[in-house]
């Protein structure tokens, strides 16, 4: 079909022009049904409806021109029927026709149940949108301007911030600068506005519980979260798992119940820190940010074990007493879970996965552990971080921190006197086998490295601004750990 | 590994043999792809009253020095072994092309009572662990120097 | 090396032999250390790779933490109440897209070519602006949520538990990459969004079908739908290359969403109508919205929508239609995703005004 000249009127897009030219619609009734304020979209949608002759779009444009002209907007009478069973008064139908609904359509959403005063609220958006999108002559830029609100234009936060990437490229960290760097000892907002946003009035509280920041800041968690994207690994393709040979029996069962025990404690990981998510007001974005990453660490924790437990012909061993597990699920404040999940707990975890590295018989086994090990220092830094950063906040409540590793050191304590599977398969990979001489290697082995695990844990602790725990330590763990002098040398 | 077709040839401990691995590290892909690493590294050979301070920031390692044991001891941690182990370890990535399964920095770490990696503070002591494949990746580098051993 | 037997001998605190049981080395069921192993695959060493004639059980009473296929302890203590049934909480996709998303990580401080934004009207800087301070508002919501429902996914459906991990971190990057965006070039965060009653609604879930139907399936979907936008209207390489990563990661979420919703109406039929009301309430809220003037989001948000589209304050005649065009959009894929979990009967019992814009089915 030869293309009609774009003459009067507003221009057709060239989509539209194929659209109607596909449907044998004259360019002309296209052109005035866009000058009549109907949104291109609009246009392009009902030619394309199965059906549409040019006649009855004709017939529909010239309806809606004489509307506009003034003329007089005539229901039919089925719509009429229909308008006043189901209560909708008649100016509100004919703003509805005005806007170019069809009977048919309006009889439609009347039977399906649209109220009228929900049908006026769309007519309203509806008639706003439309006299803001008049094109060219039928509407000035300003009047398109006056049918929307941007009052958010306008909102009094800070302006002109242009933070530039720097050697970590453009980081969470950096962004803290002018107003946005104020982070606020106590959140006053209940809904997810972000920090250094404006507030509006109406918003419904989103249910958050933790509002001070001594209550779960640490001041490296925007750079740890950047840091764990950074050093993320994959356990599906980073790992070298065609190096894993067959092992001897007892060594792969052994192996595999070490991984069982880190499938837990993974699962433990993720089930605990999402529960605290939610709690966790918006002011504080970067310990949520790095949570997640937390999160993101404990899944691959368990995919990486379960991955090797299967991968060697050994299979899951046997699950933990699950003690020390409810010490955890069951605290109550972030605090406490903190303390008792990124530091206590961790800490020994931090042994194990060493432990693993140091008897590793492959090199997929080296690099599962190093890379365990590097996550969970992150989850150590941050617990560590935030214990300190609640100590110097929170005087008073000192010996509160010492309650919760009391309770929870005792119950780990009771966890590892009950789980003389993980014992006894420390043993064996520590030894390299089942025979007595190596028995008693792994055994002592093991006692060795309980040792340097009390060691970190107190330093650690120390290094928080805890360091009277050494003093107060379960009298299970005192017996490794060193005299004063001693650890600090080391 | 060749740097501009020469073997790059350095005698352990000097300064020369960590700006040689330093050099190696921060044009190599693979080292910037383990991630962001941020710590002041320090190294002690004590019998050979030698000290060395390295900074890794951001993407690389920025800067060695030979350093006074006290500035050492308040890096974020270092690493002090005896002559002989610190050979016995350069010897090894030298001939594995890396560390094998029982001379890795955790595995030596492991077996010293004082640890290899010593700090006097915990938090920065774990430094040692949180960039630990960035610091194993520095050493399994050295695999490509040719390292001489003064007597 | 090796750790000096001296060393040993003096730290070690009891020199006897333990006595060890070792019964855990033979287990009960026979199961054997064979040398059967399972080598990675082209995509590497996959959970499909490990799981492959491996059963996940239609049901299960473990209220521990016992990872699945491992042997039990008597006297261990429930860690909490999971859901008992594998249709509560599965979708066939999981696997996959946990593999997927590990693979698919990216980082917004170094993979965004942040260098390519230049200065803009600031009409258009301010809407991009708002954009962003409403989807770094919604995106968190979406991390929350998923966090709360993990300790109530039973440990024997782990894959559910994997999946829900990463996109937990996968909003987190969301919340932070458009919260750089705003402060990256001259501008800032502006208003608070209006989507706060809608956003509620994700947290108020009482089923974790409810909350992947109205989050994975409704929300996500219509944010999807934007992203796709955002894509479109992005003024520079950083903003395409932004809205291009965050559509890759959403598509995740809304595939597991679409698919549990599947297995939801295939397993557990008479759950149909209960999905409705969910879908009732939701399609509600939003709709609401609507009414008074907005698309699925807020008339704020709209309104930054209408002046990115139609590339400023003068051209707003354009911004509307591109903006009903996003709404036509969302609405549409919305159905077709609704037709592939198995609900095709929504489209007739849509909310009328969102069905306004829905187009005759394809036959």
């Amino acid at each position: 079909m030869a293309q009609e000249p774009q003459t009067q009127g507003p221009d057709i897009p060239e989509d539209l022009v194929k659209i109607a030219q596909d449907n044998n619609i004259p360019l002309d009734l296209v052109r005035r049904a866009l000058a009549l304020g109907f949104p291109a979209e609009a246009v392009k949608q009902q030619l394309a409806m199965p059906g549409v002759t040019a006649e009855a779009a004709e017939q529909f444009i010239s309806q809606q021109e004489a509307m506009r002209a003034g003329g007089e907007v005539v229901i039919p009478d089925d719509l009429a029927e229909a308008a006043k069973k189901h209560d909708w008064p008649d100016e509100l139908v004919k703003r509805g026709l005005r806007l170019g609904a069809t009977a048919e359509m309006l009889i439609s959403q009347m039977d399906a149940g649209l109220r009228p005063d929900q049908a006026e609220r769309f007519i309203t958006q509806q008639e706003r949108l439309r006299g803001a999108a008049q094109p060219g002559a039928a509407r000035s830029a300003e009047a398109g301007e006056q049918a929307l609100d941007l009052s958010w234009m306008k909102v009094p936060t800070e302006w002109g911030i242009r933070v530039r990437p720097g050697k970590k490229g453009l980081t969470v960290g950096a962004l803290n600068v002018g107003t946005y760097g104020d982070i606020p000892d106590y959140w006053p907002y209940q809904t997810e506005m972000p920090r250094g946003a404006y507030p509006i009035p109406g918003v419904p509280a989103m249910g958050y519980t933790i509002y001070e920041k001594a209550e779960l800041w640490s001041d490296n968690a925007a750079d740890l979260y950047e840091e764990a994207i950074q050093r993320r690994w994959r356990p599906a393709t980073d790992i070298p798992w065609e190096s894993i040979e067959p092992l001897p029996d007892e060594i792969e069962r052994a192996m595999c119940q070490l991984c069982t025990f880190f499938c837990e404690k993974a699962l433990l990981a993720g089930d605990t820190v999402g529960k605290w998510l939610p709690e966790m007001s918006y002011g504080y974005h970067e310990v949520k940010l790095y949570l997640a990453t937390a999160e993101f660490d404990a899944a691959r924790h368990f995919e990486v074990f379960r991955k090797r437990a299967l991968c060697n012909g050994g299979g899951m061993g046997i699950q933990s007493p699950g003690y020390f597990h409810r010490a955890i699920i069951d605290a109550r404040a972030w605090t406490e879970t903190s303390a008792v999940l990124h530091i206590l707990s961790n800490s020994f975890l931090m042994g194990l996965y060493q432990l693993g590295e140091y008897v590793a018989h492959s090199e997929a086994e080296s690099n599962i552990f190093r890379l365990c090990i590097q996550d969970t220092a992150r989850q150590l830094a941050f617990g560590l971080g935030h214990l300190k950063y609640f100590l110097i906040r929170k005087h008073d409540r000192r010996e509160e921190v010492h309650t919760y590793f009391n309770k929870a050191e005792a119950v780990m304590v009771y966890d590892d006197e009950n789980d003389n599977v993980l014992r006894e398969a420390l043993i064996i990979l520590l030894g390299g086998g089942l025979i007595k001489e190596q028995i008693l290697d792994g055994y002592r082995k093991l006692e060795y490295f309980k040792r340097r695990w009390v060691r970190d844990y107190l330093a650690r602790l120390e290094s928080a601004g805890l360091p009277e725990r050494r003093e107060r330590l379960h009298y299970s763990l005192k017996k490794y750990a060193e005299e004063p002098v001693a650890a600090q040398a080391a | 590994m060749t740097q501009g077709g020469v073997k790059t040839r350095a005698s352990f401990p000097s300064t020369e043999w960590f700006e040689a691995v330093r050099s190696l590290v921060n044009s190599d892909e693979q080292y910037r792809r383990i991630g962001t690493c941020d710590a002041v590294v320090g190294v002690k050979v004590p019998d050979r009253q030698k000290y060395y301070l390295l900074t890794f920031e951001a993407f690389e390692c920025s800067e060695v020095k030979e350093s006074t044991e006290q500035e050492v001891d308040n890096a974020d941690f270092w690493l002090e072994a005896p002559f002989e182990k610190w050979k016995e370890l350069i010897t090894n990535v030298k001939d594995n092309g890396k560390a094998d399964l029982h001379h890795t920095l955790n595995t030596i770490d492991l077996e010293d009572p004082q640890g290899f990696a010593r700090s006097r503070d915990g938090y920065k002591r774990d430094l040692f662990y949180r960039f630990n494949q960035s610091f194993q990746y520095f050493f399994d580098l050295s695999s490509k120097i040719e390292t001489t051993f003064p007597n | 090396m090796a750790i000096s037997p001296d060393v040993l001998e003096k730290l070690t605190t009891e020199e006897d032999l333990p006595e060890l049981d070792l019964s855990w080395l033979n287990p009960q069921d026979g199961h054997k250390v064979t040398a059967t192993r399972v080598r990675p695959g082209r995509r590497g060493l996959t959970l499909d790779e490990v799981e492959a004639g491996r059963e996940v059980p239609e049901h299960s009473i473990n209220y521990s933490l016992r990872p699945r296929d491992a042997r039990g302890r008597d006297n261990v203590p429930r860690a909490g109440m999971y859901y008992p049934s594998k249709s509560d909480t599965w979708s066939e996709n999981s696997r996959l897209l946990y593999e997927e998303a590990v693979q698919r990580q990216w980082s917004s401080a170094t993979d965004i070519p942040w260098n390519t934004i230049e200065p803009l009207p600031d009409d258009l800087e301010r809407a991009m602006c708002q954009l962003c301070t409403f989807l770094t508002e919604v995106e968190f919501i979406a991390g929350d949520a998923p966090g709360q429902w993990l300790p109530k996914i039973n440990p024997d459906y782990y894959e559910t538990k994997l999946f829900l991990l990463t996109q937990i971190m996968d909003e987190a990057r969301h919340l932070d990459v458009f919260r750089k965006r705003a402060l990256a070039n001259g501008g800032g965060l502006l208003s608070e969004g209006q989507s706060g009653p809608a956003l509620r609604s994700i947290l108020d879930a009482k089923d974790f079908t409810e909350m992947s139907a109205i989050m994975h399936v409704f929300a996500e979907g219509f944010v999807q739908s934007l992203f796709r936008t955002g894509e479109y209207i992005s003024q520079n390489e950083a903003e395409k290359t932004i809205y291009r990563l965050c559509a890759q990661d959403e598509s995740r979420h809304l595939g597991f969403g679409v698919m549990h919703l599947k297995y939801v109406v295939e397993s557990q039929p008479w759950r149909r109508e209960e999905l409705h009301h969910y879908l009732d309430q939701v399609e509600g809220p939003l709709s609401l919205d609507i009414q008074f003037g907005t698309s699925a989001a807020t008339p704020f948000f709209d309104e930054a929508i209408i002046i990115l589209a139609g590339g400023g304050r003068k051209n707003i005649d354009v911004g509307v239609q591109r903006l009903l065009a996003v709404r036509r959009r969302q609405i549409n894929e919305y159905m077709h995703r609704l037709d592939v979990a198995g609900l095709p009967e929504r489209r007739d019992r849509m909310n009328v005004v969102l069905k306004a814009f829905l187009d005759p089915p394809a036959n």
